[in-house]
């Protein structure tokens, strides 16, 4: 006994300093363990290691932001001395402790003076002088979370030792792996949150989608990719008869989409109820939500109406998907948008979207979102709209809800985006042609306000075709007046707007007894009917040839006089019984041609 | 609309398929008036054009007259009766040789 006493006596300051800082770091190593309030105990731990290690000051400074980023700054949460630097910011790469997180090692500054990185605290205006300093980070598995610093010993002449900084070394790193481990924690219990949040935010959108009746004539059905969705669908009965619905994707997928969703199916319920155009539906959801849409996101969307004693449909389309129309025949026709998405363009003071109304009569209208045609096949090969049209097709003899969740079904597996199905399927189906010709004489089969665009003309030629299938005409004569109608808003396109795309064309076609009639009225200058008569067919040259095309697979071409404010009106009839031209059988009006010459 | 080409040594071949319209026909033309350039028989293959107009028939007309100004044959290949309708109304299915 006297013998170990009389060798502590002779142990150095040195030993017995490293061995209360043993005591310490154990010490502190249990305190974190056991901490519920970390913030507290690094504030504790601080003090106990200034007073241990006989720092005159120290602080611990957390990171703010990404390390990797240049703005990344450092906060002080904890601090001991004469100056109360708590809450001070500094930059997160200048100076000591810049280089102490970006090596990742405890930077000992035996004499500050010596140090070409050292940033005195005058520097940013606070009086106080650092004659020695270890600076040491504060991280786990490379992960940074800020660094804790001691300055100046409390002797004036005495500095800080290679050993000081090894204490703190292994201080900094259990400080370290208790903030990793309160990080985590809480990361878990965030995420757990979030989890319940989203299922209830699933909840509520799926009470947000209509309660159709099963045998009802339209149907719709919604399969997230995730638990919430940026897609919607609604529809809503109007008094009269008629049913308004809509279907919409927004960009982006996620909780952010799934809000601005609920928006635009809150917008189109509340203005739905008295707005039953629409074109003016849309134009009034978009200024709403242009008001709160983050910049970049948008929101594509088709509004229609449809009536079923007309057996019609008006749709306004803003930058959807195509809608698709599969007829009594089987035959499909795609009615694409007409204007962008809402969101794009932010024009606030726009009335109204163009409108576009059809038949729809022996058939039944698909609204979908591109969650259908870019799922996958086995083979991993997208479905694309032929695929859709297949299975649409594979299922046509179920019901309307029946059908959907069968295409739902075969396209579940492959699925890579919220997945939204709308059909609007017409129930005077099974009519003779005979009976539906007479319903539809004299009624009025499109009537759609086109941008004088020539990346409409596909949109005009759909309608057309449309058209003249409703009328019972066969696909080559509909072909041919789509041709002549294309044709005239060509040289509305060129000859009267000059091409600017600013202008628009009034497109509408009604049926008479025993034709088709087209008429169109655009705002351009006016123009005489001695413009338009076209060039002799003698002449070899690439030009010219449109007028000549009109009055070739037309009956008649009519200049009226347009209505105020417009300013042309072109009227192209077609009779139904006229033959089609085949190259042998010249018409009418070839005839005519032939005999001028 | 698209547009591929066949370059070989004895001729070159545009395939033309989709709709040529208002909108596509500047690019039809492009590759018409660009394949003229080669100075090599020209083949225009149309048999999977679904629809012409007056722009794109306008396009054929040019390309048609460049190559016969550069004494090089030109030839339209798998008309199809959508697009024979349409060069018979312009009265062009008697200028053109049309191989079908």
């Amino acid at each position: 006994m006297a013998r170990l006493q009389q060798e502590l006596q002779y142990v150095g300051p040195e030993r017995r300093r490293a061995a209360s800082y043993l005591e310490l770091i154990a010490e502190l190593i249990e305190a974190f363990a056991r901490s519920d309030d970390l913030q507290q105990s690094l504030s504790l731990a601080l003090h106990r290691i200034a007073a241990e290690m006989n720092a005159e000051a120290a602080g611990l400074f957390e990171l703010e932001g990404d390390f990797d980023d240049a703005e990344a700054t450092l906060v002080c949460r904890a601090c001991v001395g004469p100056v109360d630097v708590l809450g001070l910011e500094i930059p997160a790469h200048a100076g000591i402790a810049g280089r102490a997180l970006k090596r990742n090692k405890t930077e000992l500054l035996a004499d500050t003076a010596r140090d070409l990185d050292y940033i005195a605290p005058s520097a940013i205006g606070i009086d106080y002088d650092i004659r020695s300093m270890i600076c040491a980070p504060l991280s786990y598995r490379g992960e940074r979370y800020g660094v804790v610093q001691l300055f100046n010993p409390q002797r004036p002449e005495a500095r800080f030792a290679s050993c000081d900084a090894e204490v703190l070394s292994v201080l900094a790193s259990a400080a370290g792996f208790a903030i990793s481990n309160t990080r985590l924690t809480r990361d878990l219990l965030e995420q757990t949150r979030m989890k319940q949040e989203l299922e209830l935010a699933a909840a509520v959108q799926r009470n947000l989608l209509p309660q159709l009746a099963e045998d009802a004539a339209i149907q719709g059905l919604n399969l997230p990719a995730r638990g919430v969705s940026g897609d919607f669908y609604d529809v809503m009965p109007l008094p009269d008869g008629r049913t308004m619905f809509a279907l919409a994707d927004v960009s982006g997928k996620g909780m952010n989409a799934a809000l601005i969703m609920v928006k635009a199916a809150t917008l189109f319920r509340s203005f739905g109820k008295r707005v039953h155009e629409p074109g003016v539906l849309l134009a009034r959801i978009e200024a709403e939500l242009c008001e709160t849409l983050a910049f970049g996101m948008f929101v594509t969307m088709v509004v229609g109406v449809y009536d079923p004693r007309q057996h019609s449909v008006c749709l306004a389309n803003a930058g959807h998907l195509p809608s698709l129309w599969r007829d009594a025949e089987g035959g499909y026709h795609e009615f694409p948008a007409s204007d962008p998405p809402l969101g794009v363009l932010r024009r606030a003071a726009r009335n109204r979207y163009c409108e576009n109304r059809f038949s729809i009569a022996g058939g039944s209208l698909y609204l979908y979102t591109d969650g259908a045609t870019e799922a996958r096949m086995a083979g991993g090969v997208m479905y694309g709209v032929e695929g859709l049209q297949h299975l649409i097709d594979a299922n046509a003899a179920a019901a309307p809800a029946h059908r959907l969740h069968a295409i739902a079904e075969t396209l579940r597996s492959g699925l890579r985006d919220d997945l939204t199905l709308l059909v609007i399927e017409d129930r005077a189906a099974a009519q003779p042609c005979r009976q539906r010709h007479r319903r539809w004489s004299a009624a009025r089969l499109v009537a759609q306000t086109i941008p004088a665009q020539a990346g409409q003309l596909k949109i005009v030629r759909r309608l057309v075709d449309a058209a003249g299938r409703a009328a019972g005409a066969s696909a080559e004569w509909s072909g041919e007046l789509a041709l002549a109608v294309d044709e005239a808003c060509q040289n509305i396109i060129r000859h009267g707007y000059q091409n600017c795309p600013d202008g628009r064309i009034e497109l509408s076609i009604r049926q008479r007894r025993d034709a088709l009639e087209v008429e169109l009225i655009d705002y351009a200058p006016k123009i005489g009917a001695e413009a338009c008569k076209g060039r002799p067919l003698e002449q070899l040259r690439p030009g010219g040839l449109g007028m000549h095309f009109i009055r070739g697979l037309t009956d008649d071409v009519q200049f009226r006089s347009a209505p105020a404010g417009a300013g042309n009106r072109l009227v192209l009839v077609k009779k139904l019984n006229s033959p089609t031209h085949n190259g042998n059988e010249p018409t009418d009006s070839q005839q005519n041609e032939r005999k001028r010459r | 609309m698209s547009v591929s080409v066949d370059e070989q040594a004895a001729a070159v071949t545009i395939y033309l398929s989709g709709e040529i319209d208002l909108e596509s026909s500047p690019e039809a033309r492009k590759a018409l008036l660009n394949a003229v350039s080669r100075k090599k028989p020209l083949v225009v293959d149309l048999g999977e054009v679904t629809y012409i107009d007056s722009s794109g028939i306008a396009s054929l007309v040019e390309a048609y007259q460049k190559a016969k100004n550069a004494k090089l044959d030109f030839v339209l290949t798998h008309v199809g009766d959508g697009v024979m309708r349409v060069l018979s109304l312009a009265r062009l299915d008697q200028v053109f040789p049309i191989r079908r």
